[in-house]
Formats: C-alpha cells, structure tokens, sequence
C-alpha cells in the first residue's frame, strides 16, 4: 500500500521493532480503517508498512466493534493469558467488580402502611434480601401511595415509581456512617449511586 | 550433595507449634469420622483428679474418638497418619482437603496416636505412632508400623457405636491441656454442636463422655435437636445471595466463573429480650445467648470461623453487647476456599479484603433493622414499667416540675382559648394511648384537666424532640425519648442516680430544671393569640422575651419550694 497525504494517523501500539499503526485511508475511492505493522528500513528513519494488517471497510468496522464491545472481557482473559501475577491481577479485579455489583443490588421490596409524625413520607427498613418500604399514611403523599396500592397493587406506574423511592433508599443508605465530605460530593455521589442502582436492576420485578 | 528439605525429627516436634486449639484438633477426628459416612460419633475424655496445692484439677489421661464410618483397609490405615496423605487430596468436596488435619491436630495435643480400624467382615487393624520414642535417640521407632491384627481392648470397645465397621483414634499422652477437664468437656459440647450443627440435623448422632451433643444454632432459627426444641424460633429474614468470582487458582476445566456465597440473618425472639439487660439471665446464658457476638462461617456444611471477623471495616461498637440479639451465618462452598483464606486445618477462616467489605455492605442494613426493634421493644418495656410503678395510677415522672407549673400564678394562654377541652383531650387521648383500656385514658383526660401542665415520656419517629398540645386550657407536653437529645439527657440522669446523695439530688434538679425551661416554652407559645399577624422579627422578640418571663416565674416558686 502506498501512503498518500490525506491518510491520518489515529494511533499505534507495540514497540519500535514491532509497531502497529492505525489510519484512516482510502484506496480507489474506498475509504478504510487501516490497521498494520510497520518496519523501518535500514539507515532510514521513515516506516515503512508491511504486509502484515487489514483494511476495513464500513460494514467490517461495524462487524469488529460489536464484536469487540460483545466480548470484551472473554478476550481480554485470553490476551491476559496464564502468567502467575496476570492470574492475581485478574482475580482482584474480578472481586472488585463483584463487590461493585453487590453494593447495588437490590433484591425484591415489600410495601407496607406505618404512621408517624415527620415530614417524611416514607423510610426504608432491609430484612435480609428483602426491603421494606413503610409509606407514612399521616402524610398526605404516603397515604396517597397507600390508597392506590390497596386498590391496584400490580399497578405498573406505582411499582417503577416505589423501586424509584427503595432504590433511593439504598443509595441514601450507603452514605450513611462515611466519612464527612463536603454537601456537593456527598449529594453527587448519592445521586451516581442511585443511578447505577436504577440502572443495574432495570427490569427485575421488584416483589413476589 | 543435596539436602533433604525436611529433617524428619525436629520436623514432627516444630509441628507440635502449629496453630491448633483443642476443640478444633477434636474436629479433625470428627471431620474423618464424618467423610467416612459415620451416622454415629462416640468421644470419651478420660480424665484423673490430681491434688496437689490448691483446687483438685482433672488431667486428661487419653481421649478416644469412636465411629461407625467405613473403617480403613490395612493399606491404608498404614498410611493415614502420614503428613500429607489423603484418599482426597484437594477435593473439595466434602470437608478435608489436604490429608493433614487429623495427624497435625493430633500431635499438637498430644505425643502418642493409637487407631483401630474394621471394615465391614473384616478383622480389626491396629497401628500407632509416639513421638518419644520417634524422637529418642537412638530413635525407638522409625515410620509408621505396618498394621496389625488386634481387637481392641474393652476399655476402647464401648466406645465403638457399631461391632461390624468402624475406626476407634486415641489420643494418649496429652500434654497441652489448656483447661481442667470438666471444663474441656463442656465447652467441647458447645463447639461440637455449632461446628456440626448441619450434620447433627441431618440425622448424625454424637455424644461425648456418654451425653448426647445437642445442635447449637447462632441463628437461633432451627430449635430441633438442640437443648430447647421448644424454644420460639427466632425471625429468619430473607437470605442474602452474592455472586462472587471463582479465583483463578484451583480452577480446573469447567470449574464455574462465580460462586455464590449466602448470608442468612435472623433477629432472636422478643421473649429472650423483653428488658434491656436481659442477656445476663440465666436462661439466656444457658442457650449461649451472652456469648452470640459474631458471625458464623460454614464451609461445605461445616462451621470453619465463629465470633467477631478480625479487622471488620465497621466502626469499634460493631460486635458489641446489643449484637447478641441477631444471627448471623454466611456459607459457602469449598471453590471458594482462596475468598476465605482456609487454610489446611481449618481453623480461623477469615474472608479477603473485597470479600469482607460486601459482606459488610449486605450485614450492615438488616443489623441496623434488628438493632432498631430491640431498642424500640427496650424503650416499650420501659414505659410500661414506669406506668407500672405508678402502681397503674396516673402519675408521671415529672410530678415536682408540674405541681411547680399549678402552683404558679400566671396569665390565660391566648392560642388555645376557642379549643373545646373535652374534644381536644379525647383526640389527643385516643391517639396517644391507644393501648390503654377507657377507664385508664377516662383517668389521663381528668388528670390533664386538673392541673396545667402534664408531660408524658414518649418516643415516635421524626425529627421533634418535643411535643405541646394546647387542649384549651391544659397543655400536654410529650417527650420522645427517641431524639438523641433525650437519649443523652436520660444516660446523664441515670448515670448520677447510682451515684451518691448529692449526684441523686443533682440529677433530680437537673430533670426539674430541664422541664420547667419547656413548661415555660409551651406557656410562651400559648401566650399568642391566634389571629394576630406578627413579622418574624417581632414573634421571635415577644416569644423570647415571654418565655423568660415565664421561666423566671417557674423557678422562683421552685426555688421557694425547695428552701422551705
């Protein structure tokens, strides 16, 4: 392949004597995503490509990002392969995910009618896997809520907005007892949880 | 020329150090015994009484494990006592793993191991090992003998629950006793029973120095075949299941990316907490009650840790008394014996950092669930006490601070005047003492009317630490007991009124002077009429400058009272 100007350098990886460039070229008027290793010849500072690499029109682009996107991890265990400290790394990796995903789930959630006098219109109580979520009938929104459960519980609208206020719950309760932190960081790190915790049990169905 | 990496004589004696208590040196026995599907387990601490100066203290003269289990043929009853051999080296399926959990746990305790072993229509084999003699010089004995025919002599036989199979292990010359014997043997029952708790349920029978080994649960949950099968069981909640990756090492072909580790959680009944103070009853220290601080780890149906987990990320007051009143118990399966650290005698299995964290992260809400209702039933409990001690009459606690509030002369409240006293108290007493029979609430309404100030001691949900109720003409203050201010408050009093005269009449003051200052608050309030529009500046100013008014008047016939 021949180099022409308008060719653009996007990146490259490895070392000087096993370099791999990746370009946005074209040839005959098709346009590519062109990945290849390079050489320098002998008393010569320019690279020069090798046989060795592919050219990817749209449709083999598109084929290899969602390949990539699909398999990330089984591919990244196989490059990382069998070495010793490759195996810990990847152990300690792997529990700090579990431990990530652990942080949010969130397991099946029970409605119940409480009273008491405060602002608050609903807490939350954890027994187990299961959440209880007490809705205030002295208050007005709770008794709303409680009014509408006792007529349509399976109500789909009124089970999406309690898993709204349990998971809000949740993420309230994993700041609770941390170390100080100004009020922004604090709130910003609520509302990153709450998301995530939204996010990761989209679609489960919340009760028995 | 080489070097052998191991020399054998100081080996064996350096192993004697390794990191054993007794109980569970007892449990690698019982974990063979178990493995060799053993349905009945018989152990005898044999022990003699020594005099001597001071209290008689019972030796151990030899303990003897009996089974029913399959019995060893010679070849390999041969190599049993071998360091490192197994017929299940890294299996993890079943309890052992590593093949030297019973000899290591046997020479940590002791210096001579006798077993005898049958298998079904065969004769009894019989081999031993002493570590003196292993150990003298010349040394007396070299390797393990070969096996030999013997029968057991009957001192052994009674112990063997079944004639036709079976292994009986004797543990002799016991010179690591950490404990009188007696002692030994009832704090064996106890770690027998919860290390086994899974197998005694399901149907294995164990008895020790001829008492049965009853099962003990940290959960309290399952009551059958423990020492109080009529025990209420406590409320198990919803078990907790967490994913967690397989580690890579012990990974073999088709082995699973994750694992799951379960955690079950339970809150003991009411009955054993009625009263703050309650886990040094008797009763409750006989079903260990006093002593269920901690989580239980169980590893393949087997308990491998028990008690508070070394360097929890939890703040210091985690594992403390009120943590007696829940249960704990996470299992997992032996894949994941890296996540746990186990290490090859089983003893002191401890998560990893990550591991430890998210297990933190899904104990801590219900802790906090449990912890909450044992305070609620506490602060219930002591209600009725005080109600009780009013010997059911319609006394508070503040008597000296209202009759203060009836005996001093001030102006009509303004904000209640247009309140119907007979309605608001029946509102009032209908919500607030629900539980009361009518004739009690008929008593709170007339005592309200007669004077007109009463505080109640309550606690609810919510951010007010007070409450007044302007009922038309008579207030009724409520305290909740809930609010940290009062909770504080209630610690200081009741600190200074185990202390000495002059800290109980502090305290009492103190309480006195605490009620006058929100008496004289509600009267303030009152003082308002209730139409009258005021800009925040001047209520704050007319609200402050009555309430000291009213304050100064308080105390002045307190202070009055107390000097005649």
């Amino acid at each position: 392949m021949s180099e022409k100007d308008d060719d653009k350098l996007l990146g490259s990886a490895g070392s000087e004597g096993n370099l791999i460039l990746f370009k946005l070229t074209s040839f005959k008027g098709h346009r590519m995503l062109d990945l290849r290793k390079y050489f320098k010849k002998k008393n010569s500072e320019e690279l020069s490509p090798t046989r060795k690499g592919i050219a990817l029109t749209q449709p083999g682009f598109d084929a290899l990002c969602k390949l990539l996107k699909e398999n990330y991890v089984e591919i990244e265990e196989w490059l990382v392969g069998d070495t010793l400290q490759d195996q810990v790394a990847l152990d300690v990796r792997r529990a700090a995910e579990a431990q990530e995903v652990s942080r949010c789930q969130l397991g099946r959630f029970l409605v119940e009618e409480d009273e008491w006098r405060s602002p608050v219109f609903f807490r939350i109580e954890f027994e187990g896997s299961c959440t209880k979520l007490f809705l205030n009938k002295l208050h007005w929104m709770g008794a709303l809520l409680l009014s509408r459960y006792q007529q349509t519980p399976e109500d789909e609208l009124l089970n999406a907005f309690f898993e709204l206020l349990v998971s809000f719950g949740k993420a309230k309760y994993l700041y609770q007892g941390s170390h100080s932190a100004e009020t922004d960081v604090l709130l910003d790190g609520l509302m990153l949880n709450w998301g995530l915790i939204i996010s990761r049990n989209q679609k489960k169905s919340p009760r028995a | 020329m080489s070097v052998s990496l191991v020399n054998e004589g100081t080996a064996v004696l350096s192993m004697r150090e390794s990191d054993f208590d007794a109980y569970s040196a007892y449990g690698e026995v019982v974990d063979n015994s178990i493995q060799a599907r053993a349905k009945n387990i018989r152990i005898k601490i044999s022990s003699q009484e020594r005099g001597g100066r001071g209290k008689p203290y019972r030796i151990i003269d030899y303990i003897a494990f009996g089974d029913d289990g399959d019995g060893m043929p010679p070849e390999v009853l041969h190599r049993c006592l071998q360091l490192g051999y197994s017929t299940r080296y890294n299996d993890r399926s079943g309890i052992g793993r590593f093949g030297v959990g019973m000899t290591l746990a046997a020479i940590n305790q002791c210096k001579e191991v006798e077993i005898y072993s049958k298998q079904e229509g065969q004769p009894w084999f019989h081999t031993r090992i002493d570590l003196d003699e292993m150990t003298s010089s010349p040394p007396q004995m070299s390797g393990i003998p070969e096996p030999r025919r013997e029968e057991p002599p009957d001192e052994y036989r009674r112990i063997i629950p079944s004639d036709d199979r079976g292994t009986i292990v004797i543990w002799k010359k016991y010179d690591r006793q950490p404990l009188s014997a007696e002692k030994i043997e009832d704090e064996a029952h106890v770690w027998l029973g919860r290390t086994y708790r899974y197998f005694i349920w399901e149907g294995l029978n164990m008895e020790l120095n001829g008492k049965t080994v009853t099962a003990v649960d940290p959960l309290y949950a399952r009551t059958q075949r423990t020492a109080f099968p009529d025990d209420p069981p406590a409320t198990l909640f919803e078990e907790i299941s967490i994913p967690w990756p397989v580690p890579q090492e012990g990974r073999g072909y088709g082995s699973p990316e994750t694992a799951t580790v379960t955690v079950l959680m339970s809150l003991l009944p009411e009955e054993f907490r009625p009263v703050q103070g309650s886990g040094g009853w008797s009763s409750n220290k006989e079903r260990l009650i006093d002593r269920n601080q901690g989580v239980s780890i169980v590893r393949n149906k087997r308990e491998v840790f028990y008690g508070p987990i070394p360097y929890w990320p939890g703040p210091q007051d985690w594992f403390g008394e009120i943590d007696r009143w829940w249960g704990c118990e996470v299992l997992f399966d032996a894949i994941l014996d890296r996540s746990f650290t186990v290490k090859n005698i089983k003893r002191g299995a401890v998560p990893t950092a990550e591991l430890k964290e998210t297990l933190y992260d899904n104990i801590r809400p219900t802790r906090d669930t449990c912890l909450e209702r044992v305070r609620a039933t506490w602060k219930e409990a002591k209600r009725k006490e005080r109600v009780k001690e009013s010997g059911g009459r319609v006394e508070t606690t503040h008597t000296e601070a209202e009759k203060v509030a009836q005996k001093t002369p001030t102006d009509r409240s303004e904000l209640d005047r247009d309140l119907s006293f007979e309605s608001e108290a029946q509102k009032l007493v209908d919500s607030v003492f629900k539980t009361h029979d009518a004739e009690m609430r008929a008593q709170w309404v007339a005592k309200w009317k007669e004077q007109p100030f009463t505080i109640h001691d309550d606690h609810w949900r919510g951010p007010e630490f007070f409450e007044a109720v302007h009922l038309g003409g008579s207030d009724v203050l409520r305290y909740n007991f809930s609010h940290p201010f009062f909770e504080e408050i209630n610690k200081i009093v009741t600190e200074l009124e185990t202390r000495d005269e002059l800290e109980v009449a502090l305290a009492r003051r103190l309480k006195v002077m605490l009620d006058l200052l929100i008496i004289s608050y509600s009267k303030a309030e009152a003082k308002f009429e209730p139409d009258i529009e005021f800009t925040a500046k001047d209520f704050v100013e007319n609200f402050r400058i009555n309430w000291g008014i009213y304050l100064k008047s308080y105390l002045a016939t307190w202070l009055k009272e107390n000097r005649s």
